[in-house]
């Protein structure tokens, strides 16, 4: 009898237990709706020295945060640097937290102003000013305007550049030499349109050699069709400066010489299942020239040899500009170590020797131009010219779904299942039913 | 008033159960009934404050929308092929390996392995077997057997990119539903099938007309299992074609996470999902009523309808 009370008693008990551990994991505190007009911007004297870092995985492989977290904490005894690797930028994780007033970091790496409009748009992040960053070695003028543009939404700076790409065509020298395409001085001649670019690929595919991949994966379709579309036409939009264009002769030519690229065989669709097939392959040696962000001409380098690869400009953006990108840090304003943030970011990720490796060892390009005086690469003159001008994506609300649209509808069409006049058709049917407002109001 | 010992017996079930049953309530009922109730909303997660009825929009633009339509058809035609060949397939490798023919562990083994592999990963390593320039296929397909023309692009051409996710998908699921039929074929009592013999059956006819008709309650699992596993397919189109080309590898789980997590609209992709789960219970349910039970009266008024005279009547 004893011993069945005892059994009885302890089950009891652990079921309680167990109820108690499972409404205690899945509660909180009382949530509290923050909205950032009335979160006030925190000194440091509140933080609790624990500088948290989100970052996405790939780029603890190309920068040295390593060296970064131990010279900060070196200069800050008492400060204590973490760094959470994530895989991608997660709008919806961060957006729960700060809206309950949480946050698991002081800086947010990763993204560009289209990701970063929720966030600004719902008051949960600090905007930078003269006051708080643009000052000293950091005023405005000392960064490339286009780089900071992307993190620009209505005038308001949200995000700082850590690293911008530029979209170019990367080419494979000795491939290029071989074909005839080469100056005297071993430098590439640049295609000046899209005729002698098909020309190009024409002379470049052989046996075993792919003479053109165009980034059409799913991570950069849209910005290859801006920087192409902007090369060709000189912008992007309708007459209203506002739309893209999806219509018109310009669009139509650029299209049907992707077409004919594919059919005739100079240009594969690999990268529709595997967004990193063409790089893949170029870094393989096995593709002559790969239209992508120019970074990679460096980032081949290490396998193809660093006098092996170039890069030149896509036709026609060296007089109209390519079309640029970032990824961007940005501090929550719930965030108790916004002070300290900030000093981070000035002191380590946007200085020269941390900004340099990734410049000299991957092409990721820094958004200060002075980090740029002494580079060795012969080609980095021709790739920030065409920085220089590059012009930056849209921002609209539904830029993930034009997104979507015009990756189906670029396939549909390469592939054979719809016309040149469906796809304009199609596209610009499309772009009428988004929301083309910046998504701020 | 001493509480009698069914009543404690009972108290101490609920007490067990308990945690279990506060588990299921917020992490399953509460999200059913929440995403319930946004899909009779427009509701924008990154730019809208709070969610704003629109009552049945989003179930009547979901067959308007031409994506939706596609990704409809294309779970359709995944599930026409997928379902019956996942079934077959794994039956006939169920009852081959419960024969237990000369290697069978080691076909055993081949078969539950691909069990442990993650779907992610899965997709990743078949999306290089499938490449067009370099994969293996294609690869061996030239170098080894000399047939260049049965080489595809794969994953670049809309059917053959389908093609390629069921192939996939029936690779990765077969050994579950293996698993199943040979706990079902385990329960078969060893004396019908020693009196089937003794009577002259043969194993054609001792397969046929003994062991398929005692494996019913395993169609029964198997078969929600499998479609449950059709029409929720997600991991293999989303890693090896992202849906494409174009639309023709999109799925409808792979559009309501685009709804939900890349365009923020949570009122349209809760409204996908329990389309979805609608789907899953008809089929469920046809399933079921397939394989039910059938008492003698209904057996024999089907027979007097097709015309069947019996004997023992």
């Amino acid at each position: 009898m004893r011993k069945e009370s005892f059994r009885k008693m302890t089950a009891v008990a652990l079921a309680g237990v167990m109820t108690a551990a499972t409404l205690a994991g899945c509660g909180g505190s009382a949530k509290k709706e923050v909205k950032g007009g009335s979160a006030k911007t925190e000194s440091n004297a509140k933080g609790d020295n624990n500088l948290r870092v989100t970052v996405q995985a790939w780029m603890m492989g190309k920068y040295d945060f390593e060296g970064a977290k131990s010279s900060f904490e070196k200069n800050h005894p008492g400060v204590t640097v973490t760094y959470n690797q994530v895989d991608n930028v997660d709008v919806t994780t961060s957006m729960l937290e700060w809206s309950q007033g949480k946050t698991s970091c002081d800086i947010a790496i990763g993204g560009d102003r289209s990701q970063t409009v929720p966030y600004a748009s719902n008051d949960y992040i600090v905007e930078f000013t003269d006051d708080n960053f643009f000052n000293g070695d950091f005023t405005k003028d000392k960064f490339y305007d286009t780089f900071l543009e992307n993190g620009n939404i209505e005038g308001k700076q949200f995000m700082i550049p850590l690293l911008g790409e530029v979209v170019g065509i990367v080419c494979n020298i000795p491939m290029m030499k071989e074909a005839g395409l080469v100056d005297d001085k071993g430098e590439i001649i640049p295609a000046k349109d899209w005729n002698e670019l098909y020309e190009y690929a024409k002379k470049l595919t052989k046996d075993g050699q792919t003479g053109f991949g165009i980034d059409w994966g799913a991570n950069m379709m849209l910005y290859t069709y801006e920087a192409c579309l902007n090369g060709v036409a000189g912008t992007i939009f309708k007459d209203d400066d506002k739309t893209m264009d999806f219509t018109g002769d310009k669009v139509k030519g650029l299209m049907e010489t992707w077409k004919k690229l594919v059919d005739d065989g100079y240009t594969t669709t690999d990268v529709f299942a595997d967004m990193d097939a063409n790089r893949t392959q170029f870094k393989s040696g096995q593709l002559a020239m790969h239209l992508a962000p120019a970074s990679r001409w460096i980032e081949a380098g290490e396998n193809l040899g660093a006098e092996n690869v170039g890069v030149m400009p896509v036709p026609g953006t060296d007089e109209h500009g390519s079309l640029n990108y970032i990824h961007g840090m940005v501090i929550p304003k719930v965030s108790k170590n916004q002070d300290l943030a900030i000093q981070f970011m000035k002191e380590e990720l946007l200085k020269d020797s941390f900004q340099q490796g990734a410049i000299n060892g991957y092409g990721k390009m820094s958004p200060l131009k002075a980090h740029y005086d002494n580079l060795d690469n012969k080609y980095w003159p021709e790739v920030l010219k065409f920085t220089e001008n590059a012009i930056t994506a849209p921002l609209y609300k539904d830029t993930t779904k034009l997104d979507t649209y015009i990756q189906t509808e670029v396939q549909q069409y390469l592939t054979g299942a719809e016309s040149v006049d469906d796809f304009q058709t199609r596209m610009d049917e499309y772009i009428g039913k988004l929301d083309l407002s910046n998504g701020m109001s | 008033m001493k509480m009698g010992y069914r009543k404690k017996s009972m108290l101490a079930g609920y007490a067990f159960a308990a945690p279990g049953m506060i588990f299921a309530v917020l992490y399953m009922g509460y999200p059913l009934l929440r995403s319930f109730y946004l899909s009779f909303t427009n509701y924008n997660f990154a730019f809208d404050s709070q969610p704003a009825l629109c009552g049945l929009e989003n179930y009547i633009n979901m067959f308007k929308d031409s994506y939706f339509l596609d990704s409809f058809r294309n779970t359709a035609v995944f599930t026409l092929a997928f379902f019956p060949s996942l079934m077959i397939l794994s039956l006939i490798i169920a009852l081959l390996l419960d024969k237990g023919v000369k290697g069978s562990g080691i076909y055993r083994t081949c078969i539950f392995m691909s069990m442990v592999v993650p779907l992610s990963l899965t997709g990743i390593i078949f999306q290089w077997i499938f490449n067009n320039q370099y994969g293996l296929l294609n690869s061996v397909l030239t170098q080894i057997f000399g047939l260049k023309s049965w080489t595809h692009n794969w994953l670049g051409e809309g059917k053959w990119a389908m093609f390629s996710i069921i192939v996939v998908s029936l690779w990765k699921n077969m050994g579950m539903l293996v698993i199943f039929f040979m706990a079902g074929l385990a329960n078969i009592p060893d004396d019908i099938i020693e009196a089937a013999k003794i009577d002259g059956s043969n194993s054609i006819q001792t397969t046929f007309r003994i062991i398929l008709p005692n494996l019913k309650e395993s169609y029964i699992v198997c078969g929600v299992w499998a479609i449950i596993q059709s029409v929720k397919v997600f991991e293999q189109p989303f890693v090896m074609t992202n849906g494409g080309p174009g639309t023709s590898t999109l799925v409808l789980y792979q559009y309501t996470w685009q709804n939900a997590f890349k365009y923020y609209e949570m009122g349209y992709a809760s409204a996908i999902g329990y389309f979805m789960g609608i789907i899953i219970l008809i089929l469920s349910a046809i399933n079921m009523f397939a394989n039910r039970d059938k008492n003698v009266d209904e057996v024999k008024s089907k027979r007097k309808r097709k015309g069947v005279v019996s004997h023992a009547e």
